[in-house]
Parts: C-alpha cells; structure tokens; sequence
C-alpha cells in the first residue's frame, strides 16, 4: 500500500477528488462524514498540485539494434 | 561433332542452369502482365522501355514486399534460370525495387487501397487518448529536431511524466525495420506504456517511405495501446499516419493533443476546491437552520401549552449546547484548513451562534418562573392551567401558583370584559 501512495497516480486520484466533490452533500446532516470527505479531498488536491508543479518528466533510452548509431543521449 | 559430349534435353537444362545460378544479375525495365497466381507465385514481364524486348519473370509471393501494377519502372535483382519443363527462359527474382518517385507513388497508393479495404483505417477502430498518461513510449530518431522539440513542448505542459524512448533509423533501407523493432521493443515494456508517440520530421516522399510499409502498418493496427504519429510536414501523409489513432501535424503538436497544460489542470482543481467550501458550508449552514426551525417550533407550541414549559427549554438549551460543543469541535480543526474556507465557515458558525442565542432569550422569555417574579400568578383548576373564563365555574376550586408558594382558592365571580 506504501508503495502506491509514494506514486500518485494522477488519473486516479483526480477521479476520486471529483466523486468526493459530487457526493460530499449526501451525508445529509452527517457533518462527520461530510468534515471526513472534505478533509480527503483537501488531501487530494495538495498531492495533485503538489505532482503539477513538476516541470520536467524521465527520460529512459531502450537499447535498439541501431543504438550506437546515435550520439550520446541523457 | 567432334570433341563435345553428348546431353539429354534435361540434362541440358540441368547444366545450363547450373551455369546460369551463379550469375545474379540486376535487370531495370517496365513492368507488364502482373498476376498472382493462387495467392502464391508471381508472375510479370519485363519490357525494355527503348526496343520492347522482355524478359519474363517469376517470384514466390512471400517474397514480394511492395504493391507492383503494370506501367511501373522496377529493378530486379535475379537470378537467370530455365524452366525444366517448359524450357522457357526467365527471370527468378529475388528482389524487386521501384525506380522512381512516380512508381513510388503508384505503389503507396496501390498500397494505401488495400488497407482501406482490409478495414486498417477504419475510423470507429481508432482509439482514444488516455487524459492522463504516464508512460509515453517514443519512437522517434533521438538526435532530430522533432525528437528534442516533442520533449520540451511535453515538458512545458506538464511535468513528470515517464518518457521511454525507443530509437531508430527513419529513413533510409534499414529504416523500416527499425521503426517495426522499435515497436516491437515498446511492447514489451513492463509496466506497459499508456501510448505511443511515432515522430521524424519533415522530408522528401521517398525520404519518408519507411512509413509506407505494409508490415509496420499492420504492426501498428495490432499494436494494445494508441499510436499518435507526427511524421513529415502537414501535407505528407503516411500510411503510418493513415493507421495512427491519432495523426498531429508537427511533434510539438503530437505533445499537445497527448497532454493536459498544468495550468487547465489547476484551473480545474481550484473549481473542485470551491465546490468542497461550498457544498460544507451548505451543509453546516442546513443544521443551523433547523437548530433554528425547531427553536421556533418550541416557541409556538409553548404559546398553546405552558405545562412543561421548564422541562421543554431545559431540553431545548441542552441541544443547543451541543450543537455549540460539536461546532466549537470542528472549529478548533479549521484552523488546518485553508484559511478562505476557515473564515466562511467561521461566519455561518457566528450567525447560527447568534439564531441560536435569540432562541433562548425567546424561551427564557416563556420561563414561567421569571414571570412569576414580575408579579404574575399562575390559576390551574384540576390540575390544568385556566385560560379562558369558559375554563371555570362559579365556586368551582382553583389552585393559583406564585412566585414563592401556591394558594388554594374558589371562584366567586366571573368577570368577562368583553361582556
């Protein structure tokens, strides 16, 4: 479970932050269930942000039978 | 004749083709009369474009790689041969290669009509985008333009995202070749790609002919996952590009239509944030409202019926300490939230504090023991409180309550004001 925490996925998390913000008013007077929903969601959106402000992605080169053609690439 | 052995015709056949095998020659000319026989040989003619002269050849099927019609200028590389049987004289091709930018043309169109009608373009078989990719596999030359282009665009938009470049030769003989084993390796990635991106940039028609390849084509129609391709300039179209799911225009267009800009991203998310504050604040909003219902519903009931009057204010101002305590609890939280929404809910909590406070002035208001201290009784008969002159008759027994004790009493007279 660790595991998937440390790596968002970021479609999932934001299909769970948009289900949170479409039923958070079905708790009815339940505001324990309601403050608890919030919070999650509260949660998400700071990871999510949090994975937006990355400016660069990896990049990993497969070695092909035409590697050694090319320069050297990072 | 003297000196020369003598042969039977198949033994003649025999040694001339065995003569003939070890001379591979290249032979350029017209093709004429192409037919495939049972899916399995092929057959055409050679023709001399100058005296009209032919040769006749023969291929296995397999061997032929490339979309051939009549008209088409072709080289072949082949070895001479006779046919046992028939004597006849003709070519066995090896391989074939089309001279020219016309036949070139003719073949990728040739081409491009089989597939259609093999169903590979098929507009409902194109498969979306996933929104949110992760892993990007990339086939494209890694020291080009549209390589380096494609990654800076990518970056720009947004950020974090597993590029796993797959590298090959896109143009040339080798190319195609390379390009189908740069997919084949991208395949086996694990964890698998969410999408393909296939790029070179701009060229001649022959220069992007490793794109035109019947089996790369059929190599990206099999392929799990979509293919976005951005081969060429706009106007060139490739069959590569007619199989994509999705064609781009230039590399840094393919960067765009796989990707979200961060800034639609947050744009997004700050309008889920504001509909979390509001659909909360709507909901505490809700229970101070029917605090505040209810209040009022104990302040008309106690105008009809005074009897448990303390029992019922009791009661009321207990849950109206609760609900005090349970707010009082959820804001000491707020002050973890985002300080727009603490400052919201701290509003909506301080007017239902200030419903709620008016409500027990309006209850300690019916308090039948202040009234009694300003000097007011209270008359019951049988154990019910009298309101009305209709509720007694003369010398009927009253009890009358006061502000430290009761009295027994009896009723002398009625006297009714409006009478």
């Amino acid at each position: 479970m660790d595991k998937k925490k440390k790596e968002l996925n970021f479609k999932e998390a934001l299909q769970e932050l948009e289900r949170i913000a479409e039923t958070l008013d079905d708790e009815g007077t339940d505001i324990d269930g309601s403050v608890k929903k919030f919070e999650r969601g509260l949660e998400l959106i700071s990871l999510l942000k949090k994975r937006l402000a990355a400016t660069e992605g990896t990049i990993r080169t497969l070695k092909t039978k035409y590697q050694d053609v090319f320069s050297d690439r990072r | 004749m003297p000196g020369l052995p003598v042969l039977s015709v198949s033994e003649c056949v025999r040694q001339l083709n065995e003569l003939l095998k070890t001379q591979p020659i290249c032979v350029e000319g017209e093709v004429q009369s192409f037919s495939v026989s049972q899916g399995r040989w092929v057959f055409f003619t050679l023709k001399d474009a100058g005296d009209g002269s032919i040769l006749e050849c023969f291929m296995p099927a397999f061997r032929l790689r490339l979309s051939l019609a009549d008209g088409m200028v072709v080289r072949v590389v082949s070895t001479p041969s006779l046919h046992a049987k028939s004597g006849r004289f003709r070519l066995v091709v090896e391989h074939v290669e089309i001279v020219g930018a016309g036949g070139l043309r003719q073949a990728f169109e040739q081409l491009r009509k089989k597939l259609e009608q093999d169903g590979l373009f098929a507009p409902d078989r194109k498969r979306a985008l996933p929104r949110y990719p992760e892993r990007i596999g990339l086939i494209a030359s890694p020291d080009s333009a549209a390589y380096s282009d494609f990654i800076k665009v990518l970056n720009a938009r947004f950020g974090g995202i597993e590029v796993i470049v797959a590298p090959c030769l896109v143009q040339g003989e080798k190319a195609a070749a390379s390009v189908q084993e740069a997919l084949r390796h991208l395949e086996f990635e694990s964890p698998p790609v969410d999408l393909i991106v296939m790029t070179r940039g701009g060229g001649s028609f022959e220069d992007l002919m490793a794109f035109n390849d019947e089996a790369l084509a059929r190599a990206m129609y099999r392929f799990p996952v979509p293919i976005v391709t951005a081969i060429g300039h706009e106007r060139d179209v490739t069959i590569a590009d007619l199989v994509a799911d999705v064609r781009a225009s230039t590399p840094s267009n393919a960067a765009e239509l796989i990707s979200f800009h961060r800034r639609e991203v947050e744009a997004h998310l700050n309008t889920l944030l504001a509909t979390l504050e509001q659909k909360l604040t709507e909901g505490i909003a809700t229970i101070a409202h029917d605090v505040d219902r209810y209040g009022q519903l104990f302040a008309s009931a106690l105008e009809r019926e005074t009897a448990d009057v303390s029992h019922v204010s009791d009661l009321f101002l207990s849950a109206s300490q609760r609900f005090f305590t349970r707010l009082e609890t959820e804001r000491a939280q707020l002050r973890a939230w985002p300080s727009r929404t603490e400052k919201v809910l701290r509003s909506v909590i301080e007017r239902s504090r200030e419903r709620v406070k008016a409500q027990e002035s309006l209850f300690s208001s019916y308090d039948p023991k202040r009234v009694l201290k300003r000097g007011y009784s209270i008359v019951r008969r049988g154990g019910r409180v009298v309101q009305s002159f209709r509720d007694v008759t003369v010398g009927a027994p009253v009890s009358i309550e006061i502000r430290d004790g009761a009295l027994e009493a009896e009723v002398t007279e009625i006297i009714n004001p409006v009478s």
